[in-house]
């Protein structure tokens, strides 16, 4: 009878013994599992990214040619207006260069864009996360800022061959310096867990008593300096309501975020120019 | 004694589906939905193999899931071993029929799975009730799919595994 008893324990009993070895397993061990696996299923998401990638060519390839020449004559009139922006920009570099060296402050820092394709979106309740087609050979590293053309995207969370996941800007575990346009006072950023059909949202702290939002007139909230990996001024959200935060002193509020986040096809990974930079967002 | 391999054929079929599901919860980022199939991985081996294949599968099934997932290592296995173990313990002594009720316990089985995530994953936010709301939307959702998916998975599962059967036969004689 005992021995049937125990018999009829044994799925317990492995179960037990799994996680026994399990618990005394030592981190490397799980490490290279961990990776090996991710490793094993990057290719199919790959795979999948490039014949969605050929799909839209062949889309494209069904314009008629006097669509295409619509498009390029718009991108060419694109091109001269920001070949006038490159020049003005040229001459306000110059001019900041010129103001760094004579008030003796530490240089800018200057990124290199590195342009990934989106090959996995995976949004939860818990996490929000992207998968990008560009890895450890093409330098991308822990740590380092994402943009699109419209803001912060996130910062890249783990790298590995030639895939990198980037916590997105509106996941709960994002914290980064912000500020608001035109007032350089920093403000505490930090993503939210996202309802389902509505835009994902962020929240803000710290938030001086003085900056006054409403509904008619949000603030544009923007990325700031401060927080190392992001330049200064790019578009995180808007914020149209704040109220007294928990200490008494400062104010909270909600932050809304572009929706275009969670439909990215194409991202920009920053790489600071300097490699002691690189060597400080990695520690 | 030639060793059985078939488990992996069974393991391969759950790797198909955690893809796919992969590829539709990727689609569905902007309705912030998530679906979750966690208990066909658990429930499919029962059907076919013995139990310590069916454990070993299931562990490799919540590994591959856990390596893609911002969590910590060892979630999804712990859960999926857990409920293995517990479906396995019930069918053994209490004489749980899983062909009777297969559609029953799978939609029972992930719904407690994605509420033990819900559990874990939650921290603060298990206060709100929003965060329920949401939840259980998710849920549904997640049941509404399993629902239409499950019985094609498992007649995939079955067809893959007849196959190996056949080939093993095939190599042994």
């Amino acid at each position: 009878m005992a021995k049937k008893n125990i018999f009829l324990l044994k799925p317990w009993f492995v179960l037990g013994i799994f996680i026994l070895i399990w618990a005394t397993l030592p981190y490397f061990v799980k490490t290279f599992t961990r990776k090996a696996f991710y490793e094993f299923q990057a290719p199919f998401w790959q795979v999948n990214s490039h014949a969605s990638d050929l799909q839209s060519f062949w889309a494209m390839r069904s314009h008629t040619k006097n669509e295409l020449i619509e498009v390029c004559r718009d991108l060419a009139r694109l091109n001269s207006a920001y070949e006038l922006k490159l020049q003005e920009n040229a001459s306000l570099k110059h001019e900041i260069m010129r103001l760094e060296h004579s008030l003796e402050l530490p240089p800018l820092v200057d990124f290199r864009y590195e342009i990934a394709r989106v090959c996995r979106r995976d949004v939860s309740l818990w996490w929000q996360q992207i998968v990008i087609r560009k890895g450890k050979r093409d330098g991308i590293f822990p740590g380092a800022a994402v943009v699109y053309s419209g803001g912060v995207v996130g910062k890249v969370k783990e790298v590995f061959n030639s895939t990198s996941t980037v916590e997105l800007v509106s996941s709960p575990k994002f914290r980064v310096a912000t500020h608001f346009e035109g007032d350089d006072r920093p403000v505490t950023y930090q993503g939210e867990i996202n309802t389902s059909f509505s835009n994902p949202i962020g929240s803000i702290q710290n938030v001086p008593e003085d900056i006054v939002v409403s509904v008619d007139s949000p603030k544009k909230l923007v990325s700031s300096r401060l927080g190392g990996v992001f330049p200064d001024g790019l578009f995180v959200g808007w914020v149209d309501s704040l109220e007294r935060g928990f200490d008494g002193m400062f104010m909270r509020g909600n932050v809304t975020l572009e929706n275009n986040l969670l439909k990215l096809d194409e991202v920009a990974v920053l790489i600071p120019m300097d490699k002691e930079l690189i060597d400080e967002v990695r520690l | 004694m030639k060793y059985d391999y078939r488990w992996l054929v069974i393991v391969f079929g759950n790797v198909i589906l955690m893809l796919l599901c992969q590829l539709l919860n990727s689609g569905l980022t902007n309705l912030s939905l998530y679906l979750f199939l966690g208990a066909l991985f658990v429930i499919t081996p029962m059907f076919f193999l013995n139990f310590f294949q069916g454990f070993l599968c299931v562990l490799l099934t919540g590994l591959l899931l856990d390596a893609s997932s911002p969590v910590v290592f060892g979630l999804h296995t712990f859960l999926f071993g857990a409920t293995y173990a517990t479906l396995y313990f019930l069918v053994e002594n209490y004489h749980l029929s899983l062909t009777q009720n297969r559609s029953l316990i799978i939609q029972i089985t992930n719904i407690v799975l994605y509420l033990a995530m819900g559990i874990i994953l939650g921290g603060s936010h298990m206060l709100k009730l929003w965060y329920w709301g949401v939840l259980f939307y998710n849920i549904a959702v997640s049941s509404f799919v399993l629902f239409v998916v499950g019985a094609w998975f498992l007649s995939l599962q079955e067809s893959i595994y007849n196959w190996a059967s056949k080939e093993k036969s095939v190599l042994h004689d």
